[in-house]
């Protein structure tokens, strides 16, 4: 029996509709939520990549000094004192950080690292910014010897918050 | 003529089918990228633990050579501990944020605890152990002094189960230094000054001399190195140097009004390492001298008579001077204790700082050691628990590490053998000053009685 040619029918056409419909939405939410997630896990890894560095800047710092001046041991302060190697005194300190603060919408601040030269006079090459957006920075002493670290840098996604226990040069005291 | 139509179910079902295809692909691309990044950041996060913890066990280590012992640290790893909620005594003293301000207390503000956020919900997960074995247990080894160390973290991960892994070794010395405990002296340039100087003999040598007065080379060279290098040693530069120096820093001492913080610290320093080294020397010459005096006891010479060839009136005048060599070295050591311990007052502390306090107290720990052991100081044991209470009431809650340090000397110096055990160097002095001292000062107060009486 020949076939016979005939136009879709109105229930074909809507359903083929219907699909292409629920296709598109399902398409267009998978891409936008692929766009997102690609976005989160890029922040991540860069709050990942910004905690490494500052870790390393912190502990690069700290390392280079022989005595811990303040926090006193026992102590826990927002900022650290340190003597090195020279004799010279060193801070790391918080100072606010205005621009990240409105943009991230929350207070956060510079971690700034000021070496005291022996003129007593404040110079502005001595001091090194170690970090852009830090919630908080506590260093407690537990030793003359070392420091504990605990920071908590921030950025677009999210905050990372680490711990360190950094030992400064064995070298100085009354030998 | 090719007819229009819109799409069948089937042509719309294998679209469809091939954008869930797409979609599945992505979405694994996706989830991949998601555990990647997490197990990156775990990593990073037992990376940084474990960077701290064997910052602890080299600061452990550094105080107390049986640091890993005090922790509980042995060759394997029997239970593993959390990271938070004061689990492991390696996250128990944080910070202090809390009152008391000033001190750290584990049970309280030590911990990692769910109010320090975000680190508590990126670590609570972690669990780690320690483990740590000397290269050689047991001997006289150099691979006894090292320790090899073993962090091991764990963790529950999206991909199944994280792992991180450091390991190092640490230096901790427990075995005796391989240094002689008497002075070193060139022996045949002070042999060959014997039959001269000791015997008045000075066209003979030690071999003739022997011949011509009836006694053997031992007995001969132990009578004359007794006898010169005691003289020598009284009459040195050195001794009279030191006598001087300690002489002056006491005069310029009492002359420092109270404000001179500085000059007085180095004064008190200057006199501490003064004496020090003074006792260290008298130490080394009397230990140098023993062996002699046991030749001597051992062929029971001068028990009855002098001997056919010796002088004993300047032999008698040489004992004397071993016994006040002895006695500068007991007196020594004590006076550099006092005056060591006199740089731990808060004035000077405030002045040097919590390190240079440190090494003064790491100082006077191995000399309040060495005067417990004194014979001739009763009461050294008595004030070396004194001086470890004090230190333990100053580092509890603040220094962890000298506080274990202390608990376990104090725990040692309970039990005199397995302390001494622990200490080979301070059995070896041990040895000479309770162990044959007592035997030559007896032979020299037997010897010298006349000198002493008359």
């Amino acid at each position: 029996m020949k076939r016979l040619n005939s136009a879709t029918t109105l229930v074909e056409v809507l359903v083929v509709i219907g699909l292409i419909g629920l296709i598109g939405v399902a398409g267009m939410r998978f891409f936008t939520s692929v766009n997102t997630s690609q976005k989160a896990f890029s922040q991540q890894a860069i709050l990942q990549m910004e905690s490494r560095k500052a870790f390393d800047q912190i502990i690069d710092q700290i390392r280079e000094g022989t005595d811990v001046i303040r926090p006193a041991t026992g102590e826990t302060l927002h900022y650290m004192v340190f003597r090195d190697l020279i004799n010279q005194v060193n801070m790391l300190y918080l100072e606010p950080n205005k621009e990240e603060s409105n943009r991230l919408k929350q207070r956060v601040y510079r971690l700034i690292s000021y070496c005291n030269d022996f003129s007593g006079l404040y110079k502005k090459e001595n001091e090194k910014i170690l970090h852009n957006s830090i919630k908080q920075v506590r260093f407690s002493s537990l030793s003359p010897s070392s420091v504990q670290v605990n920071a908590t840098v921030v950025s677009d996604k999210g905050e990372y918050q680490f711990l360190a226990h950094v030992g400064l040069l064995n070298v100085g005291g009354i030998e | 003529m090719k007819q229009r139509r819109a799409m069948t179910l089937v042509e719309i079902t294998i679209g469809f089918a091939i954008l869930t295809a797409i979609s599945a692909f992505f979405i694994s691309f996706m989830t991949a990228s998601s555990k990647e990044i997490s197990f990156s950041a775990d990593h990073f996060n037992a990376m940084v633990l474990s960077q701290k913890v064997s910052e602890d066990l080299l600061e452990e280590i550094a105080l107390n050579p049986y640091g890993l012992e005090t922790l509980g640290i042995d060759e394997t790893i029997k239970s593993k501990h959390d990271v938070v909620d004061g689990s492991s005594v390696f996250f128990s003293f944080i910070e202090d944020r809390n009152e008391p301000w000033g001190l750290i207390e584990p049970a309280k503000d030590g911990m990692i605890n769910s109010s320090m956020q975000p680190l508590y919900d990126s670590v609570k997960k972690f669990k780690f152990g320690v483990s740590g074995s000397r290269l050689a247990k047991t001997g006289d080894h150099e691979d006894r002094n090292l320790v090899a160390c073993s962090i091991d973290f764990s963790w529950s991960a999206k991909t199944g189960k994280g792992s991180y892994n450091n390991s190092f070794d640490l230096f901790s010395p427990v075995s005796a230094k391989k240094v002689s405990l008497g002075v070193s002296l060139n022996e045949a340039e002070i042999d060959a000054r014997i039959p001269a100087e000791v015997y008045m003999r000075p066209a003979q040598t030690v071999g003739e001399l022997a011949t011509a007065i009836g006694e053997n080379v031992e007995a001969i060279l132990a009578v004359g190195r007794i006898s010169l290098i005691s003289r020598d040693f009284i009459n040195s530069q050195f001794y009279r140097d030191a006598k001087e120096k300690i002489k002056g820093l006491l005069a310029k001492l009492s002359t420092l009004p109270p404000e001179e913080t500085e000059e007085i610290f180095e004064t008190r320093l200057q006199l501490a390492k003064t004496w020090y080294e003074l006792a260290k020397v008298c130490f080394q010459i009397v230990s140098y001298l023993e062996p002699h005096f046991a030749t001597l006891q051992l062929q029971g010479k001068f028990d009855g008579s002098s001997g056919s060839g010796f002088n004993p009136i300047s032999f008698q005048q040489n004992l004397m001077s071993v016994r006040i060599i002895y006695e500068y070295f007991v007196g020594s050591i004590v006076q550099a204790r006092y005056y060591y311990y006199l740089l731990l007052g808060p004035d000077m502390v405030a002045l040097k700082g919590n390190k240079a306090q440190m090494q003064i107290i790491q100082k006077l720990i191995d000399i309040y050691r060495v005067t417990s052991i004194l014979p001739t100081r009763p009461q050294g044991m008595s004030e070396y628990r004194s001086f470890l209470e004090r230190v333990h009431a100053l580092s509890v809650n603040r220094n962890p590490f000298l506080n274990r340090m202390v608990n376990h000397e104090l725990k040692l110096v309970g039990n005199r053998k397995n302390w001494l055990e622990h200490y080979p160097n301070l059995a070896r002095i041990d040895d000479m000053v309770a162990g044959k001292m007592p035997g030559v000062l007896a032979f020299i107060k037997a010897r010298t009685v006349g000198m002493l009486t008359n």
